[in-house]
């Protein structure tokens, strides 16, 4: 392998997305300062499913005591759920249902762990961090894969898909590795400061992943309102290549500086802007050779691989005007909100609703005993926002075609809400509804100010609802059918059998006619008899 | 050819069958509710109104002209209607049984469409020939499709707009039906009649 | 003479007419009624019999030939929808008399009980019960249709009909034209105030 040693690491994009909106940023808020952590929590309440999907076991009982890094709620290699680990030490306070936060309003399973130091002395093998590291470069993929599964890493970007099912691509699927640093959505900055302080182990974790999926390129992905990150990015790749030696093999790593426009930092969008190419409709990135990771992840399955660390816990942006400490923070998973209001000084006298992730993208709460999740990568604490949902009544649409040059997926979301609105369903897929991404860029520039979005995901609630319901019926209809035909074949089967033995019995009872005593057959095979032997005798 | 070009220019757009001379407006109005609907019953209408043409023309020409029996024209040209849009009746139930179930009572109805009667008695007010008779049956017929069709797109818009109470129904549609019409006037002289 | 002339081109022509006519209806025929399998296909198919009829597609023949298209409960509100939309029809609300929209429900027979009778596998119209005589019967859950036919049969009455989904999983996105700011369903029960909608 020749070493590669690219002179112009960083470049500027040469593809554009179309559509897309330019939000105002409030990065400042919280870019400013360094990463910090805050006070652990009384108690921690972890979900058993990040995703709702796939089925988790824990092994667990109440009162039980726990150490940090323990797994607490197990998931099989295939489910789309991940391994959960205790953020620390603690015994088991409950395993109940909570209020986490769910748009319908339900509870959902979850442990709850009340926390309890423990001396030095007690901790044991399983504990969330070793001092021995490992080289990388010696474990298999088998090796790897599981390592990132039992570490419970998943895509911390914000959609927390399992990393290790990303990473068990067949082998030479993927050619090229996509660093995901955008960032694009107003408020958040836990990537920004991510990089700026860690870009080695972001680095590393790249480096990691391209390994297992046999990827030979690295794009790191990043938008030009942050300097500082892309200057720390440089610095670090160019000391990873000043540093490998003639026999190791080198990879080709770059960064691509994109303009800042949100939705950069979608997956779809990214590739485009880097690659240039459109991952087809209904199809994964993997179809193209790429894969998509956040810096977050591959930062956490540095730490996993190399560091033996297990994820316990992520940077999270906490923002907003109505914060007293604003910035970043390694926060546990499973932390309640009202732990992290308290500790940053959030002033509550003014807070309407807080909001999971960003502005438009992200999900609004009122309840501050939900706790952060895997996939909580913001929280905003603002007064602008001050309803649970966008308001019920909204003017109407006047047709000006905005939204339709806002989308990003070159969707005509003017006709997908006016379709949604009279629920033709037909008419949405033929509009391709299936392949918006969620992004809100429309009910942005919306002038009426209608939630398109909203009407999007009640859209495909409804059609996945229908499809599933006729698969069911299609299903029950060929069994029936089937039983039909089993019912009538055997009737038939019946039939001809007593159609048979109708006629035997006819038969014999003719046989009988003729010769009611059997008299006349006797006295037949007698003389047959007799005939027989005259023609032996001479 | 120019001739042939101008004769359907003329029955498509200028003298359009629906909006200038308003005929043929109960299926326009009872089938537009839906595009697809709408298509059907354009393509029926389209094989109706050509068939109906041609045939009416060859009985007039053949039958009734030379044996002075101009008279019976109206009576043999419905019976010649009547045959052609039952024929066509069958076709489309053997093909599209849904089709059929959504046209419905139209589809018979079209023997009643004024606009067919109204095409095979003006062929033979203005003296047509064989082939002017079959283009401008089949004129007509292209005119009523595009006006339905367009003003089916119109209504299936408008059934979830946000429409006040008075207008519901069948009263916007009219309104619209006028102001289609009033678009169409714009065609007015480009071919002199 | 005219007259006669008249009448008599008039009739040949009517009987020439008339036997193309029937030529083509000959050569056109529709066999059975297609309608009824595009009705068959909308309906849910769990064979259960609320609406009066045993089976689903004797209702959808009753429907082809003018019943009403709104007494099929497991089919509910959608499956009223669809049905309108196919025939052209008004949209009406479910037929009370025929049983309720519910959510979809499953058999589940408490095998420590069956005595293994068979009267419930000849009674399920989909043949999701699996078993053989004096042998334990049970249930495949994903071939169920929860049409609850089952349950009289059984001499014994070991079958439970638990509902398929909890609440989470069949909860679908609310339409936001019913979203109001009054009526989110949690109570939360924080210290934060809420503004009213804006």
């Amino acid at each position: 392998m020749n070493q590669l040693v690219s002179k112009s690491i960083a470049t500027d994009a040469q593809y554009r997305i179309k559509g897309g909106i330019h939000p105002q940023e409030y990065k400042s808020l919280s870019n400013q300062q360094p990463i910090a952590s805050i006070q652990e929590p009384p108690f921690y309440i972890l979900p058993f499913s990040d995703l709702n999907k796939g089925s988790t076991t824990t092994n667990l009982e109440i009162a039980q005591p726990v150490e940090q890094g323990q797994i607490l709620i197990n998931s099989e290699l295939a489910n789309l759920s991940s391994v959960v680990h205790s953020p620390c030490d603690g015994v088991i306070a409950d395993i109940s249902e909570f209020d986490l936060g769910h748009p319908s309003g339900l509870e959902q399973p979850a442990i709850k762990i009340q926390a309890m130091p423990k001396s030095e002395l007690e901790r044991s093998a399983h504990a969330d961090s070793l001092t021995d590291q490992i080289d990388y470069q010696s474990l298999t993929n088998e090796q790897l894969i599981k390592s990132v599964h039992q570490a419970g890493i998943v895509g911390l970007g914000g959609a927390g898909f399992p990393t290790h099912i990303k990473l068990s691509a067949p082998k030479d699927s993927i050619h090229t590795l996509i660093v995901n640093a955008m960032e694009c959505e107003p408020y958040i900055t836990c990537d920004d400061r991510l990089l700026r302080e860690h870009p080695q182990s972001v680095l590393k974790g790249a480096l990691i992943a391209a390994k297992t999926v046999s990827a030979n390129r690295i794009l790191f992905g990043i938008e030009d309102n942050k300097p500082e990150a892309i200057a720390a990015l440089k610095t670090a790749i160019e000391n990873y290549f000043d540093e490998l030696t003639s026999t190791q093999e080198s990879l080709e790593i770059k960064i691509i500086i994109a303009k800042t426009k949100y939705p950069s930092g979608g997956e779809k969008q990214i590739i485009e802007l880097l690659t240039g190419q459109q991952v087809p409709k209904g199809q994964l990135p993997s179809s193209l050779g790429i894969l998509v990771q956040n810096v977050a992840t591959l930062e956490a399955l540095n730490k996993a691989i190399n560091q033996r660390q297990v994820m316990t816990k992520r940077l999270v942006t906490i923002t907003g005007n109505l914060v007293g400490k604003p910035g970043n923070y390694w926060i546990p998973f499973g932390t309640p909100v009202s732990h992290i209001a308290e500790q940053l000084e959030v002033n509550l006298e003014q807070l309407a609703c807080f909001i999971f992730g960003g502005p438009l993208m992200g999900t609004r709460h009122s309840n501050l005993e939900i706790p952060t999740k895997k996939s909580t990568n913001c929280i905003i604490f603002d007064s602008a926002y001050k309803t649970l949902e966008y308001p019920a009544k909204h003017q109407e649409c006047i047709r000006c075609g905005e939204c339709e040059l806002a989308c990003p997926m070159n969707l005509v979301p003017q006709q997908l809400y006016w379709f949604a609105k009279s629920q033709q369903w037909e008419a949405l897929e033929e509009q391709q509804l299936f392949s918006c991404i969620d992004c809100a860029a429309c009910s942005y520039v919306c002038p009426s100010e209608i939630p398109l979005v909203s009407y999007y995901q009640f859209a495909k609630s409804e059609i996945k609802d229908i499809k599933n319901k006729q698969i069911k019926s299609d299903l029950a209809k060929a069994r029936f059918d089937n039983r039909e035909k089993r019912l009538a074949r055997i009737k038939a089967e019946r039939e001809e059998k007593r159609r048979k033995a109708a006629e035997a019995r006819q038969l014999a009872a003719a046989n009988k006619t003729n010769d009611p005593d059997g008299k006349k057959s006797a006295i037949e095979a007698a003389l047959q008899r007799v005939k027989a032997k005259k023609e032996n005798k001479p | 050819m120019s001739d042939i070009l101008l004769l359907l220019i003329s029955t498509v757009l200028v003298n359009n069958f629906v909006l200038a001379k308003f005929l043929g407006l109960c299926p326009f109005m009872g089938v537009s509710s839906r595009v697809e609907t709408a298509t059907g019953m354009a393509a029926a209408t389209t094989f109706v109104l050509t068939m109906a043409s041609l045939a009416s023309y060859l009985i007039n020409h053949f039958i009734l002209q030379p044996l002075s029996l101009e008279y019976l024209q109206i009576l043999s040209f419905i019976l010649a209607i009547a045959v052609v849009v039952q024929f066509t009746e069958m076709v489309v139930q053997k093909s599209s049984p849904v089709l059929y179930r959504l046209l419905g009572i139209f589809l018979p109805l079209i023997t009643t469409n004024c606009a067919v009667l109204g095409v095979a008695l003006l062929n033979v007010n203005k003296n047509h020939g064989f082939v002017d008779s079959i283009v401008y049956g089949f004129g007509a017929a292209l005119g009523f499709s595009l006006v339905l069709i367009l003003f089916a797109a119109i209504r299936e818009r408008i059934a979830v707009a946000d429409v006040p109470a008075p207008f519901q129904g069948a009263a916007i549609s009219l309104i619209t039906a006028g102001l289609m019409s009033l678009a169409f006037m714009g065609f007015s002289g480009l071919v002199k009649a | 003479m005219e007259i006669l002339y008249a009448t008599a081109i008039i009739t040949l022509f009517a009987v020439v007419c008339g036997g193309l006519l029937g030529f083509a209806s000959v050569k056109f025929k529709v066999e059975g009624n297609p309608i009824v399998e595009q009705i068959n296909e909308i309906l849910p198919q769990t064979q259960c019999g609320q609406c009066g009829h045993p089976g689903c597609k004797p209702y959808a023949e009753a429907i082809a030939n003018g019943e009403a298209i709104n007494r099929c409960p497991p089919g509910g509100e959608a499956g009223i929808k669809a049905l309108a939309e196919l025939l052209d029809l008004e949209i009406i609300e479910l037929d009370d008399s025929c049983g309720e929209e519910a959510p979809a429900r499953v058999a589940v027979i408490r095998e420590a009980e069956c005595i293994g009778c068979t009267k419930c596998i000849q009674a399920c119209p989909v043949d999701a019960i699996v078993g053989a005589p004096k042998l334990m019967h049970t249930v495949i859950t994903d071939e169920c249709t929860g049409c609850d036919l089952c349950v009289p049969p059984c001499p014994v009455d070991c079958i439970d009909m638990p509902i398929l989904q909890s609440a989470l999983d069949s909860w679908k996105v609310p339409s936001p034209q019913v979203i109001n700011i009054n009526e989110v369903t949690s109570e939360p029960p924080s210290k934060i105030k809420l503004e009213d909608a804006v």
